[in-house]
C-alpha cells in the first residue's frame, strides 16, 4: 500500500474529555487497535498523582489521542499553507500518537530507575517498540510507513526540522494536551492554557523554526506560566514525587531479590525489555503487573522484610514524608549551592542510619526554557526567541526551578529532623 | 561535543536532536550551564580532540562556523532519517554559506576524521 492509501477518510471518532470528537482514518484505527497502543490504557499518565488529587486517574492512551489530535490539528494547518507537505503532516500525526509508546509502567517512577541504572529512557524504549514490535511495525509497513521515519521524527531526527520541534520543544504537541488534561483531571486551575489560540496562529518562518504572531503572545505567556504553576502543584508535588521515589526504589529492590524478580521478568533489564519488545509481549508490561508483584509479596510473604514494608508503606499511602523542602526559582548560578547542599545531607544520612531506604534526598532543577527549543515570535518575516522579545513578559521568568527535599519514613522522620538541624544547620 | 563523540566512538550520555541551527542537546545545554564543560574541551589532554580543535581553528571559517557546518554535516549524513538528498546543499543553508565552501571543508575534515579514527 502506498503512503496516502488509507491514510485519508476519517472512518471512526473517539470522544475525549478535552479535544471532543477526535477523528481516525484507517491507519490511526489499525494502530490504536494493537495490543502494544492497548497497552497504554493500562499506564496511568501521573502514576502517582492520585495520592493528592483523586481524580487523576487518566491514562497514557488518552494523553497519545490527545497529542495526535493537536499534531493534526498543527499539521493540517501548516499544509493548507504550504508549509508542511501531506506526507510530513502524516508522520508528523503518526508519531504524536506512538511518541509515548514506550513509557514504562508507573510513568516516571520506573523510568527513573531504568535512567540512573541503565541510562535507558522511555524514547529508547519507544524507538525499540516502534521499529521492532511485531504488531505496530506491520501496521506501519501495511500502510507504506518507514517505522524508522516515525522513531527518527520522536528522537527528533527528522532531516523535517520543524517536526522535530513539534514533537519536542517548549510549545509542542506533547506539552498542548498534557498540561490542560492534567489541570482537568488534577482540579488544577493554573494549568489551564489558550491551546486552540497557540495551534491556530502556530507557523514556520522561513528559516524553518516554529513561531507565533504577535497577536498570540497572551497565549503564549499564559501557557509558559501554566507550566510553573503545574510543575509546583503537581509534577514536583511533595507527596507525588515521594510516592515515585518510593516506588523506584521498590521496584530496585524486588529486582535485587532473586523470588521477587521473578514476578516481574522479564522487565527487569533493556535486553529483557527489549526481548520482549521482539517476540511481542511488551503490552504485558504495565500498571497492573507492577501492582499485582507488589501484591503477591505481601500475599505470599516473600521477598525481605524489607521489601514488604516498604511495598505495605506505598500501597496503605504511608510512604516517605517531608522533613525538609526548599522550592525556589532561580538562575543557573543557583544550583552550585543544591548540589553541595545534597552532598552533604546525603553523607550525613548514609552515615547515620541504618539502610538507604529509611530516608532519601531529592534534588532536581527544571529548566524553564530549552535553550534552542524556545518558542519564538514573528517580527516582520524572521522570527526571535520569545526571550529577546520586550513586550512580553516571558522575559523576566526565572530560569531554573529548584526543587530539594529530604524525605523519611515515619519511625526515623523526628531522627532525620534532628540530624540536618544540628549538623547543618538547616531549622 | 556532537563530533567529540561521533569521532571517539564514544558515548558521553548526550543524544542529540536536529534543530534549525544544528544538533541540539538539552541534558548538554543543562550541563553547560552548571559546568564550564567548553573550558574542559579545549584543555583536553587528549591528543585526538586536541588535533581536531587545532584543525578546526585553522580552517579559515572561525572556530564556531568550522563545528557548526560539521556538526550538521556528520549529523544529516549519519543520524537523520531520512536522509537529506542533497547533504550539503543543507548545510550551506543551514550556515549561510556557500556551497563551495562548505564542500572544501568537509573533504578535509573527512580525511582527518578517518586518520582520527584509525589511530
Amino acid at each position: 500500500m502506498e503512503l496516502g492509501e488509507g491514510t485519508e477518510g476519517v472512518i471512526k471518532y473517539i470522544y475525549d474529555e478535552l479535544h471532543g470528537f477526535i477523528p481516525l482514518n484507517e491507519l490511526e484505527i489499525k494502530l490504536i487497535d494493537t495490543p502494544t497502543f492497548q497497552r497504554l490504557r493500562r499506564v496511568k499518565q501521573l502514576a502517582q498523582a492520585w495520592y493528592v488529587y483523586p481524580g487523576a486517574v487518566h491514562t497514557r492512551f488518552s494523553h497519545s489521542l490527545g497529542a495526535f489530535m493537536v499534531a493534526s490539528e498543527i499539521g493540517s494547518k501548516l499544509v493548507r499553507e504550504g508549509l508542511l507537505t501531506s506526507d510530513e503532516a502524516e508522520i508528523l500525526k503518526v508519531s504524536a500518537l506512538l511518541h509515548d509508546i514506550g513509557h514504562t509502567p508507573y510513568s516516571h517512577a520506573l523510568e527513573e530507575f531504568f535512567s540512573r541504572r541503565y541510562g535507558l529512557s522511555h524514547e529508547e524504549i519507544g524507538k525499540w517498540v516502534i521499529e521492532e514490535d511485531p504488531y505496530i511495525t506491520e501496521v506501519l509497513s501495511d500502510y507504506g510507513i518507514d517505522p524508522k521515519e516515525v522513531s527518527a521524527s520522536i528522537q527528533g531526527l527528522h532531516k523535517c526540522v520543524a517536526i522535530n520541534e513539534l514533537l519536542s520543544s517548549d510549545v509542542d504537541v506533547d506539552r498542548l494536551d498534557y498540561l490542560p488534561r492534567d489541570a482537568l483531571h488534577t482540579g488544577v486551575a493554573y494549568g489551564l492554557i489558550d491551546k486552540d489560540r497557540i495551534v491556530h496562529t502556530l507557523t514556520i518562518d522561513e528559516y524553518g523554526y516554529v513561531a507565533i504572531p504577535t497577536k498570540s503572545i497572551q497565549a503564549i505567556e499564559s501557557f509558559y506560566i501554566a507550566r510553573l504553576h503545574m510543575y509546583r502543584a503537581v509534577y514536583y508535588h511533595k507527596t507525588i514525587t515521594a510516592y515515585q521515589i518510593l516506588m523506584s526504589k521498590i521496584y530496585e529492590l524486588m529486582i535485587k531479590e532473586l523470588n521477587t524478580s521473578e514476578l516481574i521478568q522479564p522487565y527487569v533489564s533493556p535486553e529483557g525489555i527489549r526481548e520482549s519488545i521482539r517476540d511481542g509481549t511488551f503490552y504485558l508490561w504495565d500498571d497492573y503487573l507492577v501492582c499485582s508483584a507488589m501484591y503477591d509479596v505481601l500475599r505470599k510473604e516473600i521477598g525481605s522484610e524489607l521489601l514488604r514494608k516498604l511495598i505495605n508503606s506505598y500501597v496503605n499511602r504511608r510512604g516517605y514524608r517531608v522533613v525538609y523542602e526548599a522550592v525556589n526559582f532561580g538562575s543557573w548560578e543557583d544550583n552550585g549551592k543544591y548540589e553541595e547542599l545534597f552532598r552533604e545531607v546525603t553523607e550525613v544520612l548514609s552515615r547515620r542510619l541504618n539502610n538507604e531506604f529509611e530516608a532519601t534526598v531529592f534534588y532536581s532543577f527544571i529548566p524553564i526554557f530549552s535553550g534552542e527549543e524556545v518558542i519564538r515570535v514573528l517580527v516582520g518575516r524572521e522570527s526571535i526567541p520569545i526571550r529577546d522579545y520586550q513586550a512580553s513578559i516571558v522575559k523576566d521568568l526565572p530560569e531554573v526551578m529548584y526543587v530539594f527535599r529530604v524525605y523519611a519514613l515515619d519511625p526515623v522522620r523526628s531522627e532525620v529532623s534532628s540530624l540536618l538541624r544540628s549538623t547543618l544547620s538547616i531549622k | 561535543m556532537y563530533l567529540i563523540q561521533k569521532l571517539l566512538g564514544k558515548d558521553l550520555g548526550y543524544r542529540f536532536r536536529l534543530l534549525v541551527k544544528g544538533p541540539y542537546s538539552r541534558k548538554l545545554m543543562s550541563d553547560l550551564r552548571r559546568l564550564s564543560s567548553i573550558k574542559y574541551c579545549r584543555d583536553s589532554n587528549d591528543p585526538i580532540i586536541r588535533r581536531f580543535i587545532r584543525e578546526v581553528m585553522n580552517a579559515g571559517l572561525g572556530f564556531s562556523k568550522a563545528i557548526k557546518v560539521l556538526a550538521i554535516h556528520t549529523m544529516l549524513s549519519t543520524d537523520v532519517y531520512p536522509k537529506p538528498k542533497n547533504v550539503v546543499k543543507e548545510v550551506s543553508r543551514a550556515c549561510g554559506l556557500d556551497e563551495g565552501e562548505v564542500r572544501k571543508l568537509i573533504l578535509k575534515f573527512k580525511t582527518l576524521t578517518k586518520q582520527l579514527s584509525t589511530t
